[in-house]
């Protein structure tokens, strides 16, 4: 992350005094530049703004042309890996699932030639930016579709700041559920405080791979199997880090088919800030622990990092840190087993009756699986295994971050962390603890394994 | 008596003529049947040896048993068999009368006088010349019939063998599907009593509880199907060897050969099959033999019954008198034209039938080929593509239990499918052995009739596709 200083802040924003003065008063409802404005310089990384990270994803490279800056996006079919060990055949920009981040600043003027090389033809559609009719991107409606092997110019001027999202809007079902959509920033020309020192963007989206197959199925309607960060599933998704004392901001935007997702930040409350519509007044923020991001918006939230620790960032819809795990097969929880088990064995060796105590073992169990799938799999924590799959990552504060990257499992100071009471302590509380043995199941036999 | 004398000496001279085996060409037939069908005949007619052939049968079943030890039992054992060799005897009697003269007839004629006294006597000595004459030509129809019965044996002998043969494989056949039904039981027991313990934690509809339950109660149908099957064969084989009693239990089989890399089907079959058949040879004899009645019809039709007489006349007086006779018959009315028909009408029925019985055998050696080709090539897709398959659909489906996409009950179901594959294999090994059998015993010069136990192949197999449903 580019360093930006107080001194360049100030130096960047008094150098766009000509600018301010364009502006209207900082209204999130509506665009701070009138739309026949003529357009601001273009604004530039470590001056005029402090670029986003765009965890387990990247940023659209731009060029200044004459005062504009000129993007290029190419759409096309991405081999795109999920997890390690999970991959599937989706589409994407420019070599990514999903397309990269376009990152821009209030004000300036942006070009952005859309190449075509999928065999269905595509738009792009910007959602969130206000800007001329014609430029939205909606197939039929607003433009012929771009066909395979042509490129479109998109241009307008940036009315706003704030969070966007783009995506195809052509067969729409088809073309999002194989990925075709992005994360858009806009930064303020002149914020109206400091800018936080981490700034996060996620895209949640959620798809449907059959395990054992290559291609998210677009036809799917309920039953998602693969939730996703940014088109990752923990445990292959990036930790987000902060130094204690640090402005945090996660943009979230949604683009799942058929889901809205409830983000849940542990060991925080925070506040959201902003959302696609523009910021939101101070006068109606409220303190939260989720933040509910529905299809089709982004949602902004900031904090102070000030709780150390590795805290669990993730949608709160249990079903939701599930990965393609089946959901028609018989309830087994509860379930006696006795000698069933060893009966079996002798026709198929490889069995056993499992979940009469829940999930919670299965992402440990190691048995074989259909390839390319990830249907019981965890992550591997500190202590034990996560038993958490698709939309979880962890946020990591650390008092310092001596180098970019995951900087581990936090330590924990002696004391704090629940553990195994003592026989002592039981004792000196007045607690008594009868009938440990579970009262349901086939006990830890079932998984002997 | 001078008469005595002379017609002694004519019958010894005759009768050196006719030669029988002692054996009565039992040697001959089974020589036959092992060049035909590596068979040892053994023709049990007491006597010490006994002993040691029953001796050969306990060790035979002391060992488990295959189809070459199954063929070798009912060779010792089958009194249907052993009572076959006895024909030979029958047609050695033939031989033995058409190498007889045919025995003199003696008059003897009184006439009493009215007044008392001495009675004339007539005696006379008649011999039925033309017999004597034929003699030769039916010493050869005699022996045309006793070739039609040293191949009877070798035939009887061959066609046991081959159901033999047959009787076994279907035992093994369902002996092998019986196994695999009790393993598929256990499957659908396994399956109904996860139900069961699933519906007494509160999990599971009373719907799949008596699906589960209805398969189960299927599989165990298909147990009893295969094991009234299985015992049926056993009894079908048990007949066969001719065994009873303890013996008659058959408990350790060897397991059904494997399918050959080719299909085993020589060339010129239906040439072979008609060079070798007994079938015909037995009608070629009888044609010969239907040949030769026409020619002693038509020899006889103009020669009259001559029959050759001496006769003693003993006069009142007391006096005899000593003369030749002559008896003579006069084709006035009929020249034997009835007689001719018949056997010229026989000859061509003979004919006739030859044909016939040789395009149908053709016709069978085709269809036996066919039925061999058709069952190697159906036991290979089994073998090498059903099988393969379904070995890899339960280890997939495996992997998708593992990952909870399927549920245990669609595993355990793919593990009956896998067993109902390897039951059709089984059948269709057995069926296919039992087709090389039948060509076998076509290109060895016998039909034994069409083998009355059902296919193995089956389509009960107790499998209802449809545990899907939860
Ligand atoms: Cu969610």
């Amino acid at each position: 992350m580019a360093p930006l200083s107080r001194r360049n802040l100030l130096s960047s924003g008094a150098g766009l005094v000509t600018g301010h003065a364009l502006l209207a008063h900082a209204n999130a409802a509506r665009p701070t530049l009138a739309a026949d404005a003529a357009p601001l310089p273009p604004g530039l990384p470590g001056v005029d703004y402090r670029p986003v990270v765009t965890p387990d994803g990247a940023a659209l490279e731009w060029q200044l042309v004459e005062g504009v800056k000129v993007f290029h996006l190419v759409a096309e079919p991405v081999t795109h890996e999920f997890v390690p060990g999970f991959a599937a055949e989706c589409w994407g920009y420019n070599g990514r699932v999903h397309g990269p981040t376009i990152e821009a600043v209030e004000g300036e003027r942006v070009r952005i030639y859309v190449t075509n090389k999928l065999g269905a033809p595509t738009t792009v559609h910007w959602h969130g930016v206000l800007l001329p009719n014609g430029m939205d991107g909606v197939g039929g409606l607003t433009q012929r579709a771009i066909r395979p092997g042509e490129t479109f110019r998109y241009e307008f001027t940036l009315r706003q700041h704030g969070t966007f999202m783009y995506h195809s809007h052509h067969d729409e079902m088809t073309q999002m559920a194989l990925g075709l959509m992005g994360m858009i920033v806009v930064h303020p020309r002149t914020p109206e405080s400091a800018p936080p020192e981490r700034d996060y963007v996620y895209m949640l989206s959620e798809w449907k791979v059959v395990p054992g197959t290559r291609r998210p199925d677009p036809n799917e309607m309920t039953d998602f199997n693969v939730l996703t960060l940014n088109a990752r599933s923990f445990p292959g998704t990036e930790a987000l880090v902060a130094q204690r004392g640090e402005r945090v901001r996660i943009r979230i935007g949604n683009l799942s088919a058929m889901d809205h997702h409830p983000i849940h930040l542990h060991g925080y409350n925070f506040v959201e800030t902003a959302t696609d519509g523009g910021v939101i007044p101070a006068s109606a923020r409220r303190p939260e622990t989720t933040v509910l991001v529905p299809v089709g918006t982004t949602r902004t939230i900031e904090f102070t990092a000030d709780a150390l620790g590795d805290w669990a960032l993730h949608c709160h819809m249990t079903h939701h840190v599930m990965n393609q795990m089946g959901h028609g097969i018989p309830n087994t929880v509860g379930v006696e087993v006795g000698d069933l088990d060893e009966r079996v064995r002798k026709l198929l060796p490889g069995y056993m009756t499992m979940g009469q105590q829940g999930m919670g073992e299965m992402a440990e169990m190691g048995m074989a699986n259909p390839k390319n799938s990830i249907p019981m799999l965890g992550g591997r924590g500190p202590f034990d295994g996560i038993t958490m799959g698709g939309m979880f990552t962890i946020l990591k504060v650390r008092e310092r971050l001596e180098r970019a990257g995951d900087p581990g499992w936090y330590e924990h100071p002696a004391g704090e962390v629940a553990t195994n009471a003592s026989a002592e302590e039981l004792t000196r509380d007045g607690i008594t603890v009868e009938g440990t043995r579970p009262t349901t199941g086939g006990g830890g036999h079932a998984h002997g394994g | 008596m001078r008469t005595e004398f002379r017609l002694a000496l004519l019958a010894t001279l005759l009768g050196a003529c006719a030669s029988v085996p002692r054996d009565a060409g039992f040697a001959e037939a089974a020589d036959l049947a092992h060049e035909r069908g590596g068979l040892e005949l053994v023709w049990r007619r007491g006597g010490p040896e006994e002993a040691e052939l029953d001796a050969r049968v306990h060790a035979l079943l002391a060992v488990p048993l295959d189809a070459d030890g199954a063929v070798a039992i009912a060779l010792l054992q089958n009194r249907r068999l052993q009572a076959l060799y006895s024909e030979l005897g029958f047609a050695q009697a033939e031989v033995l009368q058409a190498a007889r003269i045919p025995n003199p007839l003696l008059h003897l004629e009184a006439r009493l006088p009215s007044g008392g006294g001495l009675s004339a006597l007539d005696l006379g000595l008649e011999q039925d010349f033309l017999s004597l004459l034929l003699m030769p030509q039916k010493k050869r129809l005699a022996a045309e019939t006793f070739e039609v019965a040293k191949l009877r044996v070798s035939a009887g002998a061959l066609e046991l063998a081959a159901e033999t043969r047959v009787a076994f494989l279907r035992l093994q056949g369902g002996e092998q599907r019986l196994a695999l039904a009790h393993t598929a039981l256990e499957a659908a027991e396994a399956s109904f009593e996860l139900a069961q313990r699933l519906s007494e934690a509160g999990n599971l509809r009373e719907l799949d509880l008596a699906l589960e339950q209805a398969q189960r109660e299927e599989a165990r149908v298909a147990v009893a199907d295969a094991e009234l099957a299985t015992i049926e064969a056993r009894e079908a084989l048990v007949a066969h060897l001719g065994l009873y009693g303890t013996e008659a239990r058959l408990d350790t089989l060897a397991p059904l050969a494997d399918l050959p890399a080719d299909d085993g089907l020589g060339v010129d079959l239906e040439a072979r099959a008609i060079a070798a058949s007994l079938t015909l040879a037995m009608r070629r004899h009888e044609i010969e033999r239907a040949g030769r009645v026409l020619g002693l019809e038509e020899t006889t039709r103009f020669l009259p019954e001559l029959d050759l007489a001496l006769a003693a006349e003993r006069e009142t007086d007391g006096s005899w008198q000593l003369g030749p006779g002559l008896g003579l018959e006069l084709p006035l009315f009929s020249q034997g034209q009835p007689e001719l028909r018949r056997a010229a009408a026989e000859l061509e029925r003979l004919r006739a039938t030859y044909v016939a019985d040789a395009v149908e055998l053709r016709s069978r050696v085709r269809a036996a080929a066919a039925r061999v080709r058709a069952l190697h090539a159906r036991a290979s897709f089994l073998r090498d593509g059903v099988l393969p398959l379904r070995a890899r659909i339960l280890e997939e489906l495996q992997r998708e239990y593992n990952a909870m996409q399927v549920s245990a009950f669609r595993l355990l179901l793919a593990k009956r499918e896998e067993l109902g594959a390897e039951m059709s294999y089984a059948a269709t090994l057995a069926d296919y052995w039992v087709a090389r059998g039948g060509l076998d015993s076509l290109l060895a010069g016998v039909s034994p009739a069409p083998a009355s136990a059902r296919s193995a192949l089956s389509p009960s197999m107790g499998l209802a596709l449809n545990s899907d449903s939860h």
